[in-house]
This record gives structure tokens, C-alpha cells and sequence, in this order.
């Protein structure tokens, strides 16, 4: 590694320094054509751009804040790594959709072969290997238990067969992480098996799937007698649904940040002032609710993380980040729609004063936030049975993110 | 704040959740109205536990504790249902005696009110405001003149038994330069005094006039534009307070629901297993803990004394998000225990009218949103 300093550096910094190295570097060396902007402020990294950034990350020392150092990661501690996503967003960093650092490395670290670490992990920091996440099915979203595709065992290979949906960027994918059904047993969270799957293979076909956004960004993957090799398997066999729960760590925090939901309200200030709107006491009315709203949960984010950051687990707390935090952003680009007026009925670019943004496109971008990641009202069923001990009702629960 | 000071205050918060518990267990399970403690019985309880000297610094005989402790105190109150009094009766004029101090050390009056404060012994109320719908003091229309005063106060917390009023007015005279705000304390009792009383849960207040009024001391206890300020500050403490109580009465209401709709059959299962239930119930929780947050950043924010404005800006999240979510959860508590829940009997109502007290009381939610915007400042919390 050519760093710019020494791994072990970073995590001795005081808060302060590293909160100023960082920001340094960003300053220095992340694109300017590249940072969120108002008229992309929820703006994603894909492709060649993605990979161009990571590497960038990996040869300065700045990739992989929550690896441990041993893993070739940053090694950071919990409250470094909320710096190290404050200073990005602060810097108007473009998110990287990547799931190999942020779901299969954790799981391989705890669950993988010392010969699966050693294959897999370093490939996933160089971004030799790209992954996706293949858990939904057509009839397995919320009720993910319920999935289908199976794996059949012979001597040394798994022949999958089925199909896999809303599968994230499988289209610049070169891996799937996958649950497959291995085993039928009374329980349906049992007979379910955790396998990497090199998308190369023959028999995997991908079908981008066009979203609201006019973008790319899931697929359908369909597999046909694909041949996996056995040593593809993680952890136990048949017992995949244990080891994806584990995916479920402090990762979940961070999609609480509120930091999104400040560039939309940037934007939405913004908006009102080119409008000369500012006079109109209820418009500023609406507009004080959704700003009380982001500073209180600002206050909420941050005191939760200090009380991780002190040594708590994430537990289903975490549930009621997500649910505001997701719900709030879109309200805010409700707003933004509403500020726009004739604007917001319309797609593209639309000039309001000397502001260029794109109204249809951050409303949309927003939709999928309460639907993914388990859809919040998975999330709200999580959180009245184990935070607020409610009752059962009738028919089983059997979500992946149901806390035991 | 430095994480041992802030470890020492939960350290005190925690032995006065302690002693406060019997306290506050005693009161809460009165639930005819004949076992209701009187307000008189109850202040004069808080003043052996000591809590009317809290906030009232050393030179004054007080404890010296900040803002932070005493809304955890009121919080309590708010989840029992205990009156506001305290926040009205205690933490203001506390907060109000404690910056007169600070502008006029050591005068004598000033430890008269102090002590008469913390025995209990007068029970001390502020009068500032002259208008429906008032966040700021503004320069009174009530006169002084002669050492007498003349007009009306609204929305004054009552006292219990002889109490004093501490008013401010603009002065009058040949004394001092004409139209200058001070700060003066009135005997209740006064004949020329009278009083039109509006009943709230847990808090009565009263339309004031004075005609003529003698002030106690011959001479106002603070001249000049800091009464404004004091007063001012004094009510940003309460307002602190008074969020910490909703947050309590929000999380009570809560509880309370829960506990009826996981128990209550229909259908033959608890309504609290119907997801429609259930999620209502997971956003009003979701509410309390960012109103807990709030009334926790405020009472910081205040402790660290930074400006007025960064103080304004947090009290008046705080006081809007709480007053919010109290009346949110008051109302849906009704709602989710049914017919039930619109007896006087059941008691279930009395959240809510704690709620409307408290979220109107120095302020509505939408007054304080547009204070809250006014005071436009990033403060630390927001870099997250």
C-alpha cells in the first residue's frame, strides 16, 4: 500500500486531527464534478467512476473504515467511523453502493473459511471483485423466508435453479452473495444456505430492470443449472439464515444518517428564497416543521450513536433511525416538489431562478427509501414487538431482521 | 462539558430520581379525586425534600444544581401527572432571583425572597406578560409610579397561600428615567389586587390587575433594559422544564396505551397484535425519543451558557417537539382505548388536558417553530 500514512496512524489521532486529515483530503482529492449538488443531491458512484474512487481510497490508506486492520481495512473505531462519514458527507461525496465492503466482508470475517478471507477479502478492497446481494425473490421480499431458488448438492458442485429480483447493481456485478434453499425442513429459516456465486458462470442471465429515477440501478438474475462450486458455501450448510442475520451489525446505523436529508433541505431553502417566497408565512411555516424536524433528529442520530459508540449494541432502536430518517427525507422532497410548482409535475432539469435542480428525480429517489432494507413497516413491526412488547398476532414472523 | 461533570450530574440526577421516587409513587397512584394531594400539601412536601432551593445558587442558600437536574425532576412530575406548579412556582422564579443576583449581589431582599422560596414559606410567581400569544417580555404597559402600580398581567401562574408577584412594569416617575422596564415584587394579597382564575390540569392561571398596588420594598428589585433579559432567560428555563414534563406525560400516556391494548381482547386476540395498532404506537414512541432528545440538548445547551440565541434556538425546538408529541400521544391514547377513553372515569383524558396545559403555557408549537427559524444558527448538533 503506497499511503499516505501508516494503517495503524489514523485510529491514534485525536478526533479533531482526524477529522481535519481527512477533510484535507477530500478537499484535495475527490472531484469536483462529482459531488452532490442541487440538482443531484442524493447522487450515487457507479461503473468506472466507483471504481476509480475506491482505488483512490485503497492507495491513500482511506478505504474500508470498519475492516479491521488485519482484513486490510482502516480499523477505526465506531465513533472515527461516524467522523469518516460526516467528513464525506460534508464534502459532498458521492455514495458508493458496495456490498462487498459493507455486508459480505463482515460476514466472511465472521462466518468464512480462512481460505474464503483469503480469496475473497483482498479482491474486494482492490475492486478486482464486484458484489451484489441476491436475497429477494418475486414471492420473497418482506416475507424472505418464503424464497425459493434452490441448490441441489452433487459431489463437489451446487446446480442452483430460480430467480433473483431487485438485486442491486447486478449489471456491474462479477459476484452474488445468495440465499438458496439446500434443505426442506419444518421450520422455512432452516434449509437455507449461504453461497457465492461468480456471476460469469454459464447459465446466470441479468435483466436490468428500468426504475423511477430512469435508472439501472436493480435487476432480475435468473439462474439455469448454474454450477457452484461447494466451497462456495459459508458457514454451515442450511443454516444461511443464521449467518445473513449477522449482516444485520452497526453497517445499519449509518442509513440513519441525516445527512441527506440536509442537502434536500439546502435545496429547499434554496428554493424558497429564488422564489421570493420567503414572505409567505405558511410556506415558511411548512418549511420550519420539516427544519425542527431535521434538527431534532439530528439530536436523536447523534445521541444514539454516542451510546454505541460507548459500547451498546445497535438493537432494534436502530428500526426507529431508519423509519424517520427515510420518511423525512421524503417529505422534504415533497416540499421541493411543491416549492417547484409548474416544475414539479415535470422530468428533467428545471430552472428555478438561478438554481438548477431536478425535482422529479430527487421525489423519486426518495420512494425506494422506505422500501428496501426492510420496508418500514417491517421496520415498525420490528419495533413493536421488541422494543414496545407487543403481541404476536396470528400467523408466524419470519423476517430476517426479527430480533430473537 | 467534560465527560466527569457530566458523569457528577447523572450522578445527581440519579440520587434524586431516588429520593424522589416514594415522593412521586405516593402522589401518582391517588386516583379519585379525594385523594388528589392539595397543592399546598405538595409544596410544602417538595420543600422538606429541599427541591425549591435546587437552582437557587450557593450565596443564596440554594443547591446550585443546573437546569438539567430539574427537568429530570419535572419530567417525573409529567409522567405522574403531578402539577406544573413546581416549573411555575419554583424553577422560574428561581431562575428569575439566581440572574438578579448575578446583576445586583448581595441585596437583603434578595435573600428574603430566596429564603421565603425555599421553606416555602411564600410561594413567588412571575407576571410578565400583557398579551394573548407572547414568546418575548415586552416593554410593559403596566406603570409604576410613586412606588405603585397600575395594570394587567395575563396568564399568571396562581400562588398557593400568601404569595408574592414578581411584575414587571415600566416606571413613571421623577425617580428615574421615565420608561424604563424594572422588576418588582407585589404582596398577592395586596386588597387592590384582583384576579380572574382559569383552571388548567395541573396548573391554574390568573388575569392580574392592579390598581394602585403598593410594591414590597419601596423599590423595584432590577432597573433598566436587563429586567427584560432576566425575564426573558427565566422563562427560556421554565419553557426547558416544561418540555422535560410533556416528554413525561407523552412517555406515561404511552405506557399507559400499551399496557391497555396488549390486554384488551377483541376478536378474540389483544388489539395491541393488530399491525394498524402497532404502528401507530411505534410513531408515537418514535416522537418521544426525539422529544427526549430535544429537552436533553436544550437543558445542555443551557448549562453550557453559550448566547441567548443559541439558548432561544434549543429551548424552542424542545418546547415545540414536546408540546407536539404530548398532544399527539394524548389524543391518540384517547382514541386507542375506545369509548372507554372518553370517561372522565378512566382518568386516560387527563394526558391529554396535561398536554394542552403544558404545549400552550409560554408558548404554542408553531409560535416556537418560528422562533425556533428566527434563531437560525448552526449549532454543534447540526454538523452531524
Amino acid at each position: 500500500m503506497t499511503g499516505t500514512h501508516s494503517p495503524g496512524d489514523l485510529d491514534l489521532l485525536a478526533d479533531d486531527e482526524f477529522r481535519q486529515r481527512l477533510r484535507d483530503w477530500l478537499q484535495e482529492h475527490y472531484p469536483r464534478a462529482l459531488r452532490q449538488n442541487h440538482q443531484r443531491p442524493f447522487r450515487r458512484l457507479r461503473g468506472e467512476q466507483a471504481l476509480q474512487w475506491q482505488r483512490l481510497l485503497l492507495q491513500h490508506g482511506w478505504r474500508a473504515p470498519a475492516w479491521p486492520r488485519e482484513f486490510g481495512g482502516m480499523g477505526l473505531s465506531f465513533r472515527k467511523q461516524l467522523i469518516y462519514h460526516q467528513e464525506f458527507e460534508h464534502a459532498s461525496v458521492a455514495r458508493v453502493l458496495d456490498a462487498g465492503e459493507t455486508q459480505l466482508g463482515p460476514t466472511l470475517m465472521r462466518w468464512g473459511s480462512r481460505e474464503q478471507q483469503q480469496q475473497y477479502l483482498p479482491r474486494i478492497l482492490s475492486c478486482e471483485d464486484f458484489w451484489c446481494q441476491g436475497y429477494s425473490e418475486p414471492n420473497a421480499g418482506s416475507d424472505l423466508a418464503s424464497l425459493r431458488t434452490q441448490a441441489v448438492l452433487d459431489d463437489t458442485h451446487f446446480v442452483i435453479n430460480g430467480q433473483k429480483i431487485w438485486t442491486t447493481h447486478a449489471n456491474d456485478a462479477t459476484h452474488m452473495f445468495a440465499l438458496v434453499r439446500t434443505g426442506k425442513f419444518p421450520k422455512r429459516q432452516q434449509g437455507i444456505s449461504f453461497v457465492l456465486i461468480d456471476l460469469r458462470t454459464p447459465g446466470v442471465r441479468i435483466r436490468p430492470i428500468i426504475n423511477l429515477t430512469g435508472e439501472d440501478e436493480f435487476c432480475e438474475v435468473f439462474f439455469d443449472d448454474v454450477r457452484v462450486p461447494r466451497d462456495n458455501l459459508v458457514g454451515e450448510l442450511d443454516q444461511g439464515w443464521t449467518v445473513a442475520k449477522s449482516l444485520l451489525g452497526y453497517e445499519r446505523v449509518f442509513i440513519g444518517s441525516p445527512a441527506l436529508s440536509g442537502k434536500a433541505i439546502a435545496l429547499a431553502r434554496r428554493l424558497v428564497r429564488e422564489r421570493g417566497l420567503d414572505n409567505d408565512q405558511g410556506v415558511m411555516d411548512q418549511l420550519a416543521v420539516l427544519e425542527a424536524d431535521l434538527h431534532d433528529y439530528r439530536l436523536l442520530y447523534t445521541q444514539m450513536c454516542d451510546h454505541i459508540a460507548e459500547g451498546s449494541q445497535p438493537g432494534a432502536e436502530v428500526s426507529a433511525l431508519k423509519i424517520y430518517a427515510t420518511e423525512l427525507r421524503q417529505r422534504i422532497t415533497e416540499f421541493n416538489v411543491e416549492i417547484g410548482a409548474e416544475f414539479g409535475g415535470l422530468l428533467g432539469e428545471a430552472d428555478i431562478g438561478t438554481t438548477t435542480t431536478d425535482l422529479h428525480w430527487q421525489l423519486m429517489m426518495t420512494r425506494p427509501l422506505s422500501i428496501f432494507g426492510g420496508a418500514n413497516e417491517i421496520q415498525r413491526d420490528i419495533v413493536a414487538k421488541a422494543v414496545l412488547d407487543m403481541p404476536t398476532g396470528n400467523g408466524a414472523i419470519t423476517r430476517l431482521d426479527k430480533r430473537d | 462539558m467534560s465527560p466527569t461533570a457530566s458523569t457528577a450530574a447523572d450522578e445527581t440526577i440519579e440520587l434524586l430520581r431516588t429520593s424522589a421516587t416514594p415522593f412521586i409513587t405516593r402522589h401518582a397512584s391517588a386516583t379519585t379525586n379525594a385523594q388528589q394531594p392539595t397543592p399546598e400539601m405538595l409544596w410544602s412536601e417538595m420543600a422538606e425534600l429541599g427541591w425549591h432551593a435546587l437552582l437557587l445558587p450557593e450565596s443564596l442558600g440554594g443547591s446550585a444544581l443546573n437546569l438539567r437536574v430539574a427537568a429530570a425532576l419535572t419530567r417525573m412530575f409529567g409522567q405522574a401527572l403531578l402539577p406544573t406548579t413546581y416549573i411555575a412556582n419554583t424553577i422560574i422564579p428561581a431562575a428569575l432571583l439566581t440572574a438578579v443576583h448575578a446583576q445586583r449581589g448581595n441585596d437583603e431582599w434578595l435573600h428574603e425572597l430566596a429564603l421565603e422560596l425555599s421553606t416555602a414559606r411564600r410561594c413567588l410567581t412571575l407576571a410578565w406578560q400583557e398579551n394573548i400569544g407572547e414568546l418575548e417580555p415586552p416593554l410593559p404597559r403596566t406603570r409604576l409610579t410613586h412606588g405603585r402600580l397600575s395594570g394587567r398581567k395575563l396568564f399568571v401562574p396562581t400562588v398557593i397561600g400568601a404569595g408574592v408577584m414578581l411584575v414587571t412594569a415600566t416606571i413613571h416617575d421623577e425617580t428615574s428615567d421615565d420608561g424604563q422596564p424594572v422588576l418588582v415584587a407585589v404582596d398577592a394579597a395586596e386588597p387592590s389586587v384582583t384576579t380572574k382564575v382559569h383552571v388548567g390540569e395541573g396548573l391554574s392561571v390568573a388575569s392580574v390587575d392592579f390598581a394602585n398596588t403598593p410594591i414590597r420594598y419601596s423599590s423595584p428589585l432590577l432597573e433598566g433594559p436587563a429586567v427584560l433579559d432576566v425575564v426573558g432567560a427565566a422563562l427560556d428555563a421554565g419553557r426547558i422544564a416544561v418540555a422535560a414534563q410533556l416528554e413525561g406525560v407523552a412517555v406515561a400516556a404511552l405506557e399507559r396505551t400499551l399496557q391497555y391494548v396488549n390486554q384488551r381482547i377483541q376478536f378474540a386476540r389483544p388489539i395491541g397484535s393488530f399491525q394498524t395498532i402497532q404502528h401507530r404506537c411505534v410513531d408515537l414512541h418514535i416522537a418521544t425519543l426525539l422529544a427526549k432528545a430535544t429537552w436533553q440538548h436544550a437543558a445542555q445547551v443551557h448549562q453550557d451558557s453559550p448566547t441567548a440565541s443559541t439558548i432561544a434556538r434549543a429551548t424552542s425546538a424542545a418546547k415545540a417537539r414536546c408540546g407536539d408529541t404530548a398532544t399527539l400521544v394524548g389524543r391518540a391514547a384517547i382514541q386507542m382505548h375506545g369509548a372507554l377513553g372518553f370517561t372522565e372515569e378512566a382518568g386516560v383524558g387527563r394526558y391529554l388536558r396535561a398536554a394542552l396545559l403544558g404545549a400552550s403555557w409560554l408558548g404554542t408549537s408553531l409560535m416556537h417553530r418560528r422562533r425556533f427559524m428566527a434563531h437560525d444558527a448552526p449549532d454543534a448538533a447540526e454538523i452531524a
